[in-house]
């Protein structure tokens, strides 16, 4: 066959561009996570059944303001559930992470594709922090999107002035979206990091979720600090704190804390040691 | 005079109980170098410790006087094409390589025009917008290639470009890796297990074979050792025995042997210029049929097989 003559060119040490490196990771996670019927299937769901009609109806009552109390609930506005504690909303976003998270690194364990990424200059930190980006990119569509979303329709809505506070909110609320992105995310992809099947990596973040929230409702009747076993109440707990409520006077703080940094952290360190001995050739 | 790309000293990586390389000894200088050696000698485990993507064990291995050892820098001096097929179907062709580009840190124009010219550097220009689930096995195989050479990289390490692609598939990959070395000046180190493919790719070999690399050089200086071990011949056709009892008596025999009834011998000779100066006298003297005659010591497959078991 013919070939056409290119001069050839060393590389130079120009081309460092360590963020750019990352965004492609990301954007072609993110892409090939959307192209995906199924994700955008519960993506649509998701925004009509848990986002839509609370968005349309916290526009249409009455309010001043946007107050903390209409994001966790405890008020009487829109039932006393609040925007952020809806039961409903936790299980289509962990079927959304189960979807997006289960192949993330599972399927790199199965068909070697490490070596696509690592043959190339990039770090195991790098890798990570790529196809996390582009899954926290998919799973904030459900996560961060609608809440900012119904912070903006709540403040245009308002019949107040103290604008000010309802900016403050919705501050509070962008650190509550961040917060419940990277909690699902990281577990999400830490369960894809133990396995080479991507079934066994989406069943087992969704069920592993249900077993922890039923072993903490067991055994909350004996200590209320059980309850942190369940990651929803550890969320709902921690969107309280970052609005500026208490926590219950029987939940231990230092215990929450802890658990809260372990589920935040802890995944992230045994995916990347998980990722690193692969890389390694362990 | 060559300049050295690669060397390794005492390298040694095992996994497990399973040795990849063992006390691995060898270096390559610039132009197209063969890693011959069969299934398991180790010749991937070689490639992955030059790339960086595994640590040795023991010992040391330098590329381009480089610890490739988490060693991003020099990673960009590499492409690496592996053995195996990680390709997605559902991507296209344009869209891995845009990732494998991104990856080494292209982007806009630089992207695009580089990827324009790899593309038509393996002859893909044309099938860059179908999903690589629809490629063949060719097709599959050049687009990794195109991969490992977007980022214009000094050395190419090829591990098993050749496998699996049919004879006319494997004829013009064969064209293209000459020409990414003639014509485009990449160093290339090609593995194989198939010894006639790297025959006609290079002159100069490495051969590998449980995890140590047992001889490296020339063809040409590899084929000397041939004399040092018995050559082997074998001769097909009607009444040969009483040429097997002839050449029993000739000084350069080492032994005759019938194989398939009578209608073969195989010859093992000490010398094999002066058997092949006196066959044709015999052969006219004793008024035998021979339909056949050839020797099984003609390509690398038998100084492979000389050396191992050496």
């Amino acid at each position: 066959m013919g070939i056409n003559r290119i001069k050839y060119r060393p590389w130079n040490g120009e081309r460092s561009s360590h963020l750019h490196r990352v965004y492609t990771i990301s954007r072609k996670i993110f892409l090939q996570k959307l192209k995906s019927k199924g994700i955008l299937a519960i993506l649509i769901i998701g925004m009509i059944l848990v986002h839509a009609l609370p968005i349309l109806f916290g526009a249409l009552m009455a309010h001043e303001e946007l107050t903390a109390e209409m994001m966790v609930g405890n008020s009487d506005f829109m039932g006393g559930y609040g925007y952020l504690k809806n039961g409903l909303s936790i299980i289509f976003v962990l079927l959304l992470v189960s979807v997006v998270c289960s192949d993330l690194i599972a399927q790199d364990l199965k068909d070697k594709s490490f070596v696509l990424y690592f043959s190339r200059p990039i770090k195991t930190l790098d890798y990570l922090t790529g196809k996390m980006g582009g899954a926290i990119g998919v799973t904030s569509i459900l996560t961060f999107v609608p809440l900012i979303v119904f912070c903006l329709v709540m403040i245009g809505t308002q019949t107040g002035d103290d604008y000010g506070g309802s900016l403050n909110v919705l501050g509070k609320t962008i650190i509550a979206g961040i917060l419940t992105t990277i909690f699902f995310v990281s577990y999400g992809v830490m369960i894809s990091s133990l396995t080479t099947k991507k079934t066994y990596a989406g069943v087992g973040i969704f069920m592993s979720f249900f077993v922890l929230t039923i072993i903490g409702d067991i055994f909350v009747n004996f200590n209320q600090n059980w309850g942190l076993a369940s990651p929803t109440t550890l969320l709902f707990y921690s969107y309280d704190m970052i609005y500026g409520f208490d926590l219950p006077s029987d939940i231990n703080s230092s215990i929450f804390g802890v658990l809260l940094f372990c589920i935040l952290f802890l995944p992230l360190f045994v995916t990347f040691v998980q990722v690193y001995r692969k890389e390694t050739g362990k | 005079m060559n300049n050295l790309l690669i060397k390794t000293v005492d390298l040694s990586k095992w996994y497990g109980e399973v040795i990849g390389l063992n006390s691995f000894e060898l270096e390559i200088s610039s132009g197209i170098t063969g890693l011959i050696g069969p299934n398991g000698s180790g010749k991937s485990t070689f490639l992955n410790l030059a790339i960086g993507t595994i640590k040795p064990k023991t010992g040391h291995i330098l590329v381009m006087n480089q610890n490739p050892w988490m060693n991003p820098k020099l990673k960009s001096n590499i492409g690496f094409c592996p053995d195996y097929d990680n390709l997605s179907d559902e991507a296209t062709g344009r869209e891995f390589l845009e990732l494998v580009g991104g990856l080494h840190g292209l982007n806009g124009m630089r992207l695009k025009n580089r990827l324009n010219e790899v593309s038509e550097v393996v002859g893909m220009k044309d099938a860059l917008y179908r999903k690589i689930g629809g490629y063949s096995k060719g097709m599959r195989q050049r687009i990794k290639l195109a991969g490992s050479i977007i980022h214009e990289p000094k050395l190419l390490l090829l591990d098993e470009p050749l496998s699996g692609a049919d004879p006319q598939v494997r004829k013009s990959l064969i064209e293209v890796i000459k020409s990414l070395h003639n014509d485009l000046g990449h160093d290339i180190v090609v593995s194989s297990h198939v010894l006639y493919e790297v025959e006609r790719l290079t002159s100069k070999i490495a051969l590998i074979y449980k995890g140590r690399a047992i001889a490296s050089g020339e063809i040409s200086e590899i084929r000397n050792l041939i004399d040092e071990h018995p050559h082997n011949i074998i001769i097909e056709g009607n009444k040969i025995s009483d040429l097997a009892k002839k050449l029993l008596d000739m000084k350069y025999t080492i032994s005759v042997g019938y194989q398939e009834g009578r209608k073969r011998i195989k010859v093992q000779v000490s010398k094999p210029d002066e058997f092949f100066a006196t066959i044709t006298d015999l052969i006219t003297s004793l008024d035998c049929e021979i339909e056949r005659m050839y020797s099984i010591d003609d390509d690398l497959e038998a100084v492979f097989n000389y050396l191992v078991e050496g």
